[in-house]
């Protein structure tokens, strides 16, 4: 299954790329912002208020953003780790960063201050661009300045933003995704009661804790028997990387 | 705990792949005008002979704002009657008085210089266009970059 997933991880982040090449040569009109549904929730209150579509959005982005959604009341957040490829290059720096030493824990108090940075994001991000009609957050957005190839609005301090996003994930598992990410923080808001999980079997079970240590959000797998954390973002290393195969089940 | 269904894995990477075509399919069925204006009162004093429109593809209107830009400088001609921008692809469709005016005037008024910071820029240039919606594009560009984006 992780060979899938990386298939789908790697498709992704080649189309992004390849509209990114071609919209740098004059090829294309399309570059990584017009697949962003990030840009639609941005813009989301402007378009219900005025019924027109703000700066560079357009329909595109609005119907991956509805696509997105049923993923994520489905399958949780599954678009983070099989789509986003900000979420691939994280993973990737992620599991470079594990293979040389185990992230120290930071505890939850700190932890649950971090998670809270998300959300103050997507609230100042929304405003910002409600007040300004414009996408302000625009040279500041990582997956713009990762994916955009120097676009318009790229400046200096783009790369300096990007760099320290993609410094938390050597401090925290997965931390751009899990702490900073925006969009995460957006649909966590759909994430709560999805209608599929994945169910740990407890009588299969033999408690050898693989699932915990694979799980790219750190969550305790092996203590719970159904999976309802909003970290949970469907990646199924945990089914696949199962001793007991069978104990762990995606399911209703 | 056991699920009451059991889901199998592959369902998911199969769900995003049609959820994902579907919603460019979507996308494309449910196309919106970025910006659109028309002049209904002088749309019906015209004749249905002399009412024409036509597709322009036009690299530079990139964004709501530009999209307005684009109408204002079309607006300063006369015998324009209504104008719809698609930003997706970059086209715009012109209702216009054939007795009044041309596409190539049309033309010549988008793809005009202006002076940005010192610096002359061509914030639109027309890559092809149609007198009507059955006939065949005329490409006059070929190149997608455009002038704004070297700002």
């Amino acid at each position: 299954m992780q060979a899938v997933r990386l298939i789908f991880q790697l498709f992704f982040l080649e189309i992004i790329l390849y509209h990114a090449v071609l919209f740098s040569l004059g090829e294309s009109y399309k570059n990584c912002e017009s697949y962003c549904p990030f840009g639609a929730v941005e813009t989301l209150a402007l378009f219900v208020k005025s019924h027109k579509f703000p700066c560079a959005v357009n329909e595109f982005n609005y119907s991956i953003l509805i696509g997105v959604l049923l993923i994520t009341v489905l399958f949780k957040r599954a678009f983070c780790s099989w789509v986003c490829p900000l979420g691939a290059v994280n993973e990737l720096i992620t599991r470079v960063r594990a293979y040389f030493s185990r992230y120290a824990p930071l505890g939850e108090p700190v932890m649950k201050f971090m998670y809270g940075i998300k959300y103050a994001l997507l609230a100042v991000i929304v405003c910002a661009t409600y007040y300004n009609y414009d996408l302000v957050f625009r040279p500041y957005c990582p997956y713009f300045t990762a994916f955009g190839l120097h676009g318009h609005t790229t400046v200096v301090l783009s790369y300096f933003i990007l760099a320290n996003a993609l410094l938390a994930t050597f401090f925290i598992k997965m931390g751009f995704c899990r702490t900073l990410c925006p969009f995460g923080a957006f649909l966590n808001f759909f994430n709560t009661k999805t209608v599929c999980k994945i169910y740990r079997d407890e009588t299969a079970c033999d408690g050898c804790r693989l699932c915990d240590s694979v799980c790219l959000s750190e969550i305790k797998v092996s203590q719970s028997v159904k999976i309802e954390s909003r970290d949970c973002t469907m990646c199924l290393s945990c089914v696949s990387a199962c001793g007991k195969k069978g104990s762990l089940k995606i399911g209703i | 705990m056991k699920p009451k269904i059991i889901i199998n894995p592959l369902v998911l990477p199969l769900l995003i792949a049609v959820t994902f075509s579907a919603a460019s399919y979507f996308a494309w069925f449910f196309r919106m005008p970025t910006y659109s204006e028309s002049n209904e009162k002088a749309i019906k004093e015209v004749s249905a002979e002399n009412f024409k429109r036509a597709e322009f593809e036009v690299n530079g209107v990139v964004c709501l704002g530009t999209s307005k830009t684009f109408a204002k400088w079309l607006n300063e001609l006369s015998g324009i009657l209504a104008i719809e921008t698609f930003t997706s692809d970059r086209t715009v469709k012109v209702g216009y008085d054939g007795s009044k005016i041309s596409t190539d005037e049309m033309i010549m008024s988008i793809e005009r210089e202006v002076s940005v910071d010192g610096e002359k820029l061509k914030p639109f240039s027309v890559m092809r266009y149609r007198e009507t919606a059955n006939s065949n594009w005329i490409i006059l560009r070929t190149n997608k970059k455009t002038e704004v984006d070297e700002l």
